[in-house]
């Protein structure tokens, strides 16, 4: 198969890619990573990924790294295939979406990536639940949700009207965030728990959070 | 119409825009906004950028804020202008943004956090924790080995011509030659050396580096 995303569906940052590609359509193989054993530290797979980070990805010759990378590569390949992720009508229509991209990289990735490593991730490998980090992180979140409820009382999805890959992105960490006892923190908004029913209820969504298990 | 660039001449995610701004030969004007007196964080500049963070641009109508779209936006308004920072085809674009996304994930947090253990603390008549400090500098050392390789096999970071993949590092590397005695991370490494050289000698840069004073 052409398309190849090396990785493992339980993994964020792969489930980023997988979305896009559920809401293209296409058709792909997912190279299983053996990262219990630290395959990702090793060759062949820092050839793919030299930070030994997943995932990676193949599309016949083109070979690229970094999730966000990734899915605005499909999406501009790919654009009149389902649709348009990337808000391409226009110059300025399609920078407002890559501007809420790097508000979610920069303000939202970084509180929910903790939030996450200490409620689910910590668990799995026996490490203790750190709660001050969680009550800080928590309060950093608060804080970027409230900038999020004002701009969804104003428009339908973070992009403007119409779905793209600044909502896409947030959807990873929010299928693991949902799962716990803070979930209230997006509940509690109601613009911002309007956009995650949406978000969260779409076919490719629904598809790929049924393979995220932890 | 003079872009205005709401920010400090002296910060990186302001000399981000600038220096694309320069590179593009984009008219623009500074409007400087006082960080120590908090005025980033008061109502009015919340409007233009509801984190509280510079930079924010006014292009006419058009309101940007998150400097990596900012600067993605003037390559593309510009692309028949000057360098052409985007790359050739949709494949040399996935790899501009795949290092783009490096930059802003791998790279731009550990250099963030050492300048503010050692320099912006010190320089607020504080104690940096230098444990910290010395922990990022080794991580960096990590990061600037995968450079090292990189670029040993291509001259500048997204292939053989200079590009926003390039650009986005100039303020944060600047930083760690220049103020926080980090220049051995570059100039020990004989490639990611030359690469420096290069990018911190064209004259857009030069010119942003006279606007700033230093």
């Amino acid at each position: 198969m052409a398309i190849k995303v090396h990785g493992y569906a339980m993994s964020t940052c792969t489930a980023r890619v997988l979305l896009c590609l559920s809401e293209k359509g296409l058709e792909y193989e997912v190279v299983p990573v053996d990262v219990a054993n630290g395959a990702h530290k090793q060759q062949p797979y820092l050839s793919l990924n030299p930070f030994g980070q997943i995932p990676a990805f193949e599309d016949g010759d083109v070979k690229i790294f970094e999730s966000r990378a990734i899915s605005k590569y499909l999406a501009r390949k790919y654009k009149d295939t389902g649709i348009d992720l990337l808000g391409s009508s226009s110059l300025t229509v399609s920078t407002i979406v890559d501007t809420w991209m790097e508000v979610e990289s920069h303000q939202f990735n970084s509180p929910m990536q903790a939030i996450i490593r200490q409620m689910i991730v910590n668990p799995i490998f026996g490490i203790a639940t750190d709660e001050k980090i969680i009550e800080t992180e928590l309060e950093k979140l608060g804080k970027v949700l409230d900038v999020y409820e004002e701009r969804l009382s104003k428009c339908k999805y973070l992009g403007g009207d119409f779905y793209s890959l600044a909502d896409l992105h947030h959807i990873p960490y929010l299928v693991y965030f949902m799962r716990t006892p803070k979930s209230s923190v997006i509940t509690s908004r109601p613009h911002v728990s309007a956009w995650w029913n949406d978000i969260s209820s779409r076919p490719a969504t629904v598809k790929v959070a049924e393979t995220m298990k932890v | 119409m003079v872009v205005k660039v709401h920010g400090s001449v002296r910060a990186a995610c302001p000399q981000r825009v600038l220096a694309c701004l320069l590179e593009k030969d984009v008219e623009f004007e500074i409007f400087h906004v006082d960080l120590d007196a908090g005025e980033h964080k008061r109502p009015e500049f919340l409007l233009r950028q509801p984190f509280g963070q510079i930079p924010a641009v006014e292009d006419g109508d058009l309101k940007l804020f998150e400097s990596r779209a900012i600067i993605r936006y003037y390559a593309a308004k510009y692309v028949d202008r000057g360098p052409n920072l985007l790359g050739n085809s949709l494949e040399e674009r996935a790899v501009v943004d795949q290092w783009l996304e490096v930059e802003a994930h791998n790279f731009n947090d550990l250099v963030k956090t050492l300048v503010f253990q050692i320099v912006i603390l010190p320089r607020m008549g504080e104690h940096g924790d230098l444990a910290l400090a010395q922990k990022c500098e080794q991580q960096l050392e990590k990061v600037f080995d995968i450079y090292e390789q990189h670029l040993s096999k291509s001259s500048y970071l997204a292939g053989d011509s200079f590009t926003l993949a390039d650009l986005s590092h100039l303020p944060a590397i600047r930083y760690l030659v220049n103020d926080a005695g980090m220049g051995h991370l570059v100039s020990e490494r004989k490639h990611v050396n030359a690469w420096w050289e290069d990018i911190s000698n064209r004259s857009a840069w030069k010119k942003l580096m006279e606007l700033s004073k230093y």
